[in-house]
């Protein structure tokens, strides 16, 4: 690892100062907009109470559970069973060294589309409903998941598989408690990627294939010229992939740290 | 040895050879309906019609136009703001919490907003792309020059380098394998979100063909589509990964 250089902080100053000085941007930033809003009456650009007022009205109650519940729920199946079906694919042809060399032109060429790009084969193949906002998370985030466990599955140390062999650990011991936490780094790595792309994914795909969701609810918004809706859906996105990456980093530490791997420093910033 | 080549070229040939006949044989017997899945050798018939077609051309460079665009400004605006903000550690705390709260932040949220404000057209795709790619490169960068290693920036300072010449000779050569792969990244981030803008905003490319051939029924031309955007997706990651490669030269053995 790179040693973190601390040149230009000689004296590192107190947190307090480090926090004041960090609050400054963001704090001028809502401010500044706030008054720019209200000042303006731009009715592209409604004023921060308002947008609250908005986001209140079109995400708490029905609209949590006939719009955000439903999207959240494609999320979170899709995602979980891409990542299950792509760890299991990654150890397999991490092993089986035929298959890896069999699957990979074609994954490699299937990894280089845009999950994107796949939005109108997958909308000709499953049709407009649930059925394409998860079967399109899963395929995106599988394919990630199980190039990059392939490539970890490959990469443990030879020694590890020594000792597995002299002990007699084989089978589904092996899988559970070699195979599996020694991957568990990488893993998470691919895991922190494709929630990103799923998110993307779900959004973009309730927009073009949905009636309900939370994309296609911003669409509708912006196609009728409500822009304080627009700007709740807008808000609940950015909510949304703040909290899920929060909630990823809090699940990553507790995992790394349970299957006794080194926990990235906090300094880490990409 | 030529058990070594044959494993080497034969496997994936095998691999490529059973997908292809899986799908031929299970759309001509009527396995899958050819409605939805058509079958091999009209998709590879219709991605050879749509090489060939001048016309198409005219899609593929709208696509790639915006895309290069987009991209352009992203780096030419990450990288020096990178690395000025990744030299000060009090530039660099002061937009910290914003930056932090961007990356997550799934790049087609200003979408609806844009496309309200400017429109369709090559400015609306470049400002989508832009802050797609930009965000993430700038944070890649200000990390790598950051993290230079703090021996060789010792030996620069026993040595009475300047900043500019730390920069260029020391913090640049070791953060570039790190700029290198944050590139590699944009660029295909880049070319996905030029085919939302296509997709979404209607604006003339590859996406949008997808689109008609797609909302018209044709599968035949969808799959097509989606290979030749695969195709123009290897093209961009292999250049890439030969900048990234030729960035990780410089790197001095350490």
């Amino acid at each position: 690892m790179h040693r973190l250089d601390l040149e230009n902080s000689p004296s590192i100053p107190a947190r307090s100062v480090r926090i004041l000085w960090a609050s400054v941007l963001p704090v001028t930033l809502v401010l500044a907009y706030q008054w720019w809003s209200s000042s303006n009456q731009d009715p592209f650009f409604p004023t921060i109470p308002v947008m609250f007022d908005e986001f209140t009205q079109a995400w708490i109650g029905e609209g949590f559970t006939q719009n955000v519940l439903p999207s959240l729920t494609n999320l979170a199946l899709g995602y979980l069973s891409g990542l299950i079906l792509g760890v299991l694919g990654g150890i397999a042809l991490g092993r089986i060294r035929f298959l890896r060399r069999a699957s990979e032109p074609v994954v490699g060429f299937i990894l280089t589309i845009p999950a994107i790009a796949l939005l109108p084969l997958f909308l000709i193949f499953l049709g407009i409903g649930q059925q394409l906002q998860i079967g399109i998370i899963v395929f995106s985030v599988f394919f990630i998941v199980l190039v990059m466990t392939t490539y970890a599955v490959v990469g443990i140390e030879s020694v590890l598989l020594d000792v597995c062999n002299i002990y007699r650990i084989h089978g589904l011991t092996r899988l559970t408690r070699v195979l599996f936490p020694a991957v568990i780094p990488q893993v998470l790595s691919a895991a922190r990627i494709t929630l990103s792309i799923s998110v993307l994914v779900m959004v973009v795909s309730e927009m073009i294939g949905a009636s309900n969701g939370i994309g296609a609810t911003i669409l509708l918004a912006q196609q009728s010229f409500d822009y304080g809706q627009m700007w709740a859906g807008m808000l609940l996105l950015a909510v949304l992939g703040i909290s899920l990456n929060l909630l990823f980093t809090i699940g990553e530490r507790t995992l790394l740290i349970s299957t006794g791997h080194e926990v990235p420093s906090r300094k880490r910033i990409s | 040895m030529t058990m070594r080549i044959l494993q080497r070229f034969a496997v994936p040939l095998i691999g490529i050879f059973v997908i292809a006949s899986v799908w031929e044989i299970g759309t001509t017997r009527g396995w899958v309906n050819t409605n939805s899945v058509p079958t091999l050798h009209e998709t590879v018939a219709r991605t050879y019609e749509l090489l060939v077609n001048s016309e198409f051309y005219e899609y593929l460079g709208g696509t790639l136009q915006a895309w290069a665009v987009g991209l352009a400004w992203a780096v030419v605006l990450a990288i020096p703001l990178g690395i000025v903000f990744g030299l000060n550690y009090w530039a660099y705390s002061f937009i910290r919490l914003p930056l932090e709260a961007i990356r997550p932040v799934p790049p087609v949220v200003i979408l609806p907003l844009a496309l309200l404000i400017i429109g369709g057209g090559l400015r609306f795709q470049a400002t989508l792309i832009f802050q797609g790619a930009f965000w993430p490169l700038l944070i890649t960068v200000i990390y790598a020059i950051r993290s230079t290693d703090a021996v060789s920036l010792d030996t620069a300072r026993s040595f009475r380098f300047g900043l500019l010449r730390t920069v260029a000779f020391v913090r640049l050569p070791a953060a570039a394998p790190l700029i290198g792969s944050g590139l590699r990244l944009a660029a295909a981030t880049a070319f996905g979100v030029t085919l939302v803008t296509e997709i979404l905003g209607g604006a003339s490319g590859i996406g949008t063909q997808l689109m008609i051939a797609q909302s018209g029924g044709d599968a035949t031309s969808v799959f097509a589509v989606t290979i030749i955007a695969g195709i123009v997706g290897l093209i961009i990651s292999g250049a890439f990964g030969k900048i990234e490669k030729s960035f990780l030269s410089w790197q001095v053995a350490s």
